[in-house]
């Protein structure tokens, strides 16, 4: 009798804890993705913007042209139909100051601008420095972190 | 992912900025200035405590600099946008004429007599020359604060866009910026520690070194001049 409840009692714990597990990454996913009810994602517009002050470094440059040829190759329907936006800005020039300031850039950045319905978020990504020697490398990384972004998964 | 990267974004604060600093130190443009800073400790060999007294006072200079802008942004509120830009803009004007400048100086074509009237001033001159300026302690003191807040592109990204995020996650204006600061000018404090061991180990041969010290001046006096006038046909004309 003894060993039927102390069964039922580990039984009873496990369930607990799967359904515990369950719920908060299922909140997780929730908190972290701009989805919609039907599944599709709720991002409306995605801007890769490359920020760059008059005078350049060669990594700079390179930091651009490699963004801009991963956009093309892999986003070229998008780019069309306006849901991404590419373009290089120059920080310190007064015709582009209205994005720069919006986007609060500080000098050479490569930043993705999300826009959903709950509003527009900003981040800047500083790991695509580490990848310059490695074009394929920095293809494959900011290919997947665009198309995150477009899903509405923010992570 | 690279070693660099996975240093560079390490959970342990400390040693992220560690690694961003050494990223900073063998990046092109510190890398310059860092050379220049080497050839400015060489140029007197004086005593093997002094070489590194004189490259570690160095590295003072830079995290000075470093801990100062983290403060500002951290506690002081200050915009990373509105500092980073203006020395950007900035910084790479004043760096080429200024190391133009003391280069023209050590190369002492233009005699440099300031003569105070004031005793107590006239006194306190000759000491601090007698201290900082003869034996560069206040030389390469400046030396560091000038080529930390002279940022390039490249630089700026690792300052600006990585270091002070982490400052601010964190909120540390001190830690973070120093230990960032002190791998920047590791490169310095190395080679001044090669410096001082070979000039303790190999001191008889010292006063024929000592002998030539003239031309190594002059050596040095030259680089500056060069490196000066790089900077400034870059910012100004470039």
């Amino acid at each position: 009798m003894s060993n039927l409840e102390t069964r039922s009692k580990r039984l009873a714990f496990t369930i607990i804890i799967t359904v515990f597990l369950f719920l908060s990454s299922a909140v997780m996913i929730c908190s972290a993705s701009e989805t919609t009810d039907d599944g599709t994602s709720s991002v409306e517009k995605v801007e890769v913007y490359h920020f760059h002050l008059k005078h350049q470094c060669y990594s700079c440059i390179r930091l651009g042209e490699l963004a801009e040829q991963t956009v093309n190759k892999n986003f070229a329907d998008e780019l069309e139909s306006g849901k991404i936006v590419f373009g290089h800005l120059t920080v310190d020039d007064p015709t582009d100051k209205e994005i720069v300031d919006k986007y609060s850039a500080s000098g050479s950045s490569l930043m993705i601008g999300v826009y959903t319905p709950d509003g527009f978020k900003v981040e800047e990504d500083t790991k695509v420095w580490y990848k310059l020697g490695n074009p394929d490398e920095y293809e494959a990384y900011l290919k997947d972190l665009i198309e995150k972004r477009l899903s509405g998964n923010m992570n | 992912m690279s070693f660099m990267e996975a240093m560079g974004s390490s959970d342990i604060p400390l040693v992220a900025a560690f690694f961003i600093g050494l990223m900073m130190a063998i990046s092109p443009c510190p890398l310059a200035t860092n050379i220049t800073a080497i050839a400015y400790i060489s140029r007197t060999l004086s005593s093997g405590k002094h070489t590194l007294f004189v490259g570690f006072l160095y590295t003072i200079g830079r995290i000075l600099v470093y801990v100062a802008i983290a403060a500002l942004i951290v506690l002081g509120g200050l915009k990373v946008q509105f500092i980073s830009l203006f020395l950007q803009q900035y910084g790479d004007l004043l760096l080429g004429p200024i190391l133009f400048i003391c280069g023209i100086f050590m190369l002492e074509i233009i005699p440099l007599n300031m003569k105070f009237e004031h005793e107590g001033l006239s006194n306190l001159k000759e000491k601090l020359s007698k201290k900082f300026l003869d034996k560069g302690f206040f030389g390469s003191f400046l030396l560091g604060i000038l080529f930390a807040l002279s940022f390039c592109p490249f630089s700026a990204v690792l300052f600006f866009g990585m270091l002070v995020p982490l400052a601010l996650s964190i909120q540390d204006p001190i830690g973070v910026p120093l230990v960032f600061g002190m791998a920047t000018g590791l490169p310095v404090i190395i080679f001044a520690a090669l410096l001082s061991i070979g000039v303790s180990r190999y001191g008889a041969m010292m006063s024929k070194v000592q002998s030539a010290e003239k031309m190594f001046r002059r050596t040095v006096a030259v680089v500056f001049v060069i490196i000066g006038a790089y900077y400034t046909l870059q910012a100004y004309l470039g």
